[in-house]
């Protein structure tokens, strides 16, 4: 789903000669100004969001090793948590800060202003009260009990809906007054994305499908939300991050647009893997297990292009906290999709469902993708939006560091212990508990590496605020790089 | 009952097929005509001329060969941080 591509002659007639002049950088500037509302709001109300979503996270962990903390109140019981922190992370951080992410690319790419930009501030608005109706339902005990699908379909979805359609509506239209005729492969990613997480989003919140049917609807939808939302505006903002800061085009454009068709036509058969092992149809598993192994044209394609993007440039990210963070994020989505191609074979699966192992899975794509990114992006993007540098490398540094350090933990850990965990589940002599066992002590070192994270959120929060509301160190002229420092190392580099 | 899923086939194929009516869209509108300057548009005037500091003399000499000579960055504020 993409652009519908005009035929009109006075556009085509200009856009023409757009792809030959470049852009001033006083003219990106002022593209950059032209959405400064909603990019603004939207990563504040991200960053509020992704601070809730770490105690709700912590308070889920630590419930691992201590089962019977805080379980007095109903609403601060694993079972309210969990899913409040899931729709936290996916629909309050990563989702505004993708709003955010969009509504500042598309000026950029289309060269145009952003148009409707005060219907996207109140898009994000809607949005976000949808989303805060929807939690506190869900802590006070109201759900649909579907995963990824919890929040009250009466109350919230409608608002999530209607706030999502005005965000991509401003997105659309600022496409839709583009001065350019060939649309970068980043445009693709993001303008699609709208329209799928609409269209997704509305057909698994129906409420008429029953038995297995609501659980093959539920996981269409999930695994679409991961694939057709989340993953796509992040590739689309990596696509457009690592050129841009090594100072050289994309490797080859053309691979880049096999990731992005092969994604567009094949992704959609892939939910069913969420299921296997479950009372379905073989056919939608087996059809499914192969489109899951399919996947590896366009993982591969995208991961070789980004890769010799930067190959032999990766000194460049001691500059760059950008594109140290969307590197690891490039390579994180290699990865994360080949242990989910491996995931996704049965006799892997066999072991590995029901584990820790999903759990690491998940924030491997989650947290070392999709927040890595969000968080290079916003490196670079504030910057630009608010016209002032960020305030200390040495806070960038910890964050970096602790967050990155703290995921792979975090990662190594739940991978091992549910390998554990599942080989003991599978043992025949063993009981129930032989597998709680295998895993707690991983399950520890989840929590800490939880605190771990934490700190680095606190770090980039606090980072944030001092760049957004105080004049440390603020740079009020407007330089090209902003990036172009070594914040990870102090010694100029030979 | 569930041996075909009716409505998970139409979903599939509405969220599957348009991309593919799309692609033919963009073919026949010369989208992917270009791809050289589609993956050059998104720098900026001089942006590619920029000397790097990361850059090793091999590499600073294609940017030069491919975009002529190399400029200093005109601002000066990032210097402070080498
Ligand atoms: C401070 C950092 C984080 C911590 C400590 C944390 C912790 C947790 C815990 C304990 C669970 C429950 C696991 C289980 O049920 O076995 C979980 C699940 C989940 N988290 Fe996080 N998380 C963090 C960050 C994030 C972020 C940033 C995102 C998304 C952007 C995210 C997305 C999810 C999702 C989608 C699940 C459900 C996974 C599944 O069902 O497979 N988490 N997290
Ligand atoms: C080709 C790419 C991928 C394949 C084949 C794949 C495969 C899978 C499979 C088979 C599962 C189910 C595991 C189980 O329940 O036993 C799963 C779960 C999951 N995957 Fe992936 N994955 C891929 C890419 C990604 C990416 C890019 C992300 C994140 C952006 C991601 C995030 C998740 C999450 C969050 C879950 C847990 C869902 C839940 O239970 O709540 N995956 N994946």
């Amino acid at each position: 789903m993409s652009t519908p591509v005009t035929s009109n002659p006075a556009q085509e007639e200009s856009t023409v000669d757009h792809s030959k002049i470049k852009v001033s950088p006083e003219e990106m500037e002022a593209y950059d100004q032209s959405g400064r509302k909603p990019v603004l709001l939207g990563f504040f109300i991200a960053v509020v969001w992704l601070l809730i979503g770490t105690v709700l996270g912590d308070l889920s962990s630590f419930k691992f090793d201590r089962p019977d903390l805080l379980t007095e109140q109903a609403y601060l019981t694993f079972g309210r948590i969990r899913p409040a922190h899931l729709n936290v992370m996916v629909y309050g951080w990563a989702s505004t800060a993708m709003f955010s992410v969009s509504l500042w690319l598309m000026p950029r790419l289309c060269r145009t202003p952003l148009r409707w930009g005060n219907l996207a501030v109140i898009g994000i608005l809607v949005w976000t009260v949808g989303l805060g109706v929807g939690i506190a339902l869900l802590l006070a005990g109201h759900g649909d009990g579907l995963e990824w699908l919890e929040l009250d379909r009466q109350w919230a979805d409608p608002l999530l809906v209607i706030g999502a359609a005005m965000v991509g509506a401003s997105v659309w239209k600022t496409l839709a007054a583009r001065n350019v005729h060939h649309l970068y492969v980043s445009i693709w990613y993001v303008a699609a994305s709208y329209p799928w997480f609409l269209i997704i989003f509305l057909a698994g919140n129906m409420p008429f499908y029953k038995g297995v049917e609501s659980a093959a609807v539920n996981w269409f939808y999930a695994h679409n939300a991961l694939g057709l939302w989340l993953t796509t505006i992040n590739l689309g903002l990596i696509y457009y991050l690592l050129p841009k800061i090594i100072g050289r085009p994309i490797y080859s454009y053309w691979l880049s647009l096999v990731g992005f068709w092969g994604l567009a036509l094949f992704y959609a058969l892939n939910g069913m893997h969420h299921l296997i092992g479950g009372p379905l149809p073989s056919w939608m598993i087996a059809t499914s297990i192969t489109a899951s192994i399919m996947m590896i044209v366009p993982v591969v394609a995208v991961g070789i292009n980004q890769h010799m993007t930067v190959v032999g440039r990766f000194g460049a990210m001691r500059y760059s906290p950008a594109l140290t963070l969307a590197v690891i994020a490039a390579m994180s989505y290699t990865a994360v999709s080949l242990q989910g191609i491996l995931t996704a074979l049965v006799s892997v699966n066999r072991i590995t469902h029901f584990t820790h192992w999903t759990i690491a899975h998940s924030h491997l794509g989650l947290y070392m993708f999709v927040t890595l990114s969000l968080f290079g992006g916003m490196y670079y993007i504030l910057p630009r939006v608010l016209k002032k540098e960020w305030p200390s490398r040495r806070l960038v540094r910890a964050h970096i560091l602790l967050v990155g350090g703290g995921m792979v933990l975090y990662i190594v850990a739940l991978g091992i212990g549910g390998v554990l965990q599942g080989l003991s589940l599978l043992a025949p002599g063993e009981g129930f508990e032989a597998s709680v066992s295998s895993a707690k002590p991983w399950l520890l070192l989840r929590s800490v590496s939880a605190v771990i994270i934490s700190a680095g959120h606190l770090v980039f929060a606090y980072h944030a605020y001092l760049l957004a509301f105080t004049s440390r160190n603020s740079l009020t002229r407007h330089p090209p790089f902003y990036e172009l420092k070594p914040v990870l190392v102090k010694k100029r580099v030979p | 009952m569930f041996a075909n899923s009716f409505v998970l086939i139409v979903l599939t194929l509405v969220i599957g097929l348009p991309p593919l009516v799309f692609l033919f869209i963009a073919l026949a509108a010369g989208q992917l005509d270009d791809a050289g300057s589609t993956a050059e548009s998104i720098f900026e005037a001089g942006e590619l001329r920029y000397s790097r500091p990361w850059e090793t003399q091999k590499q600073s000499q294609e940017r030069v060969q491919h975009y002529g000579s190399l400029v200093s960055n005109p601002r000066w504020e990032w210097e402070r941080w080498l």
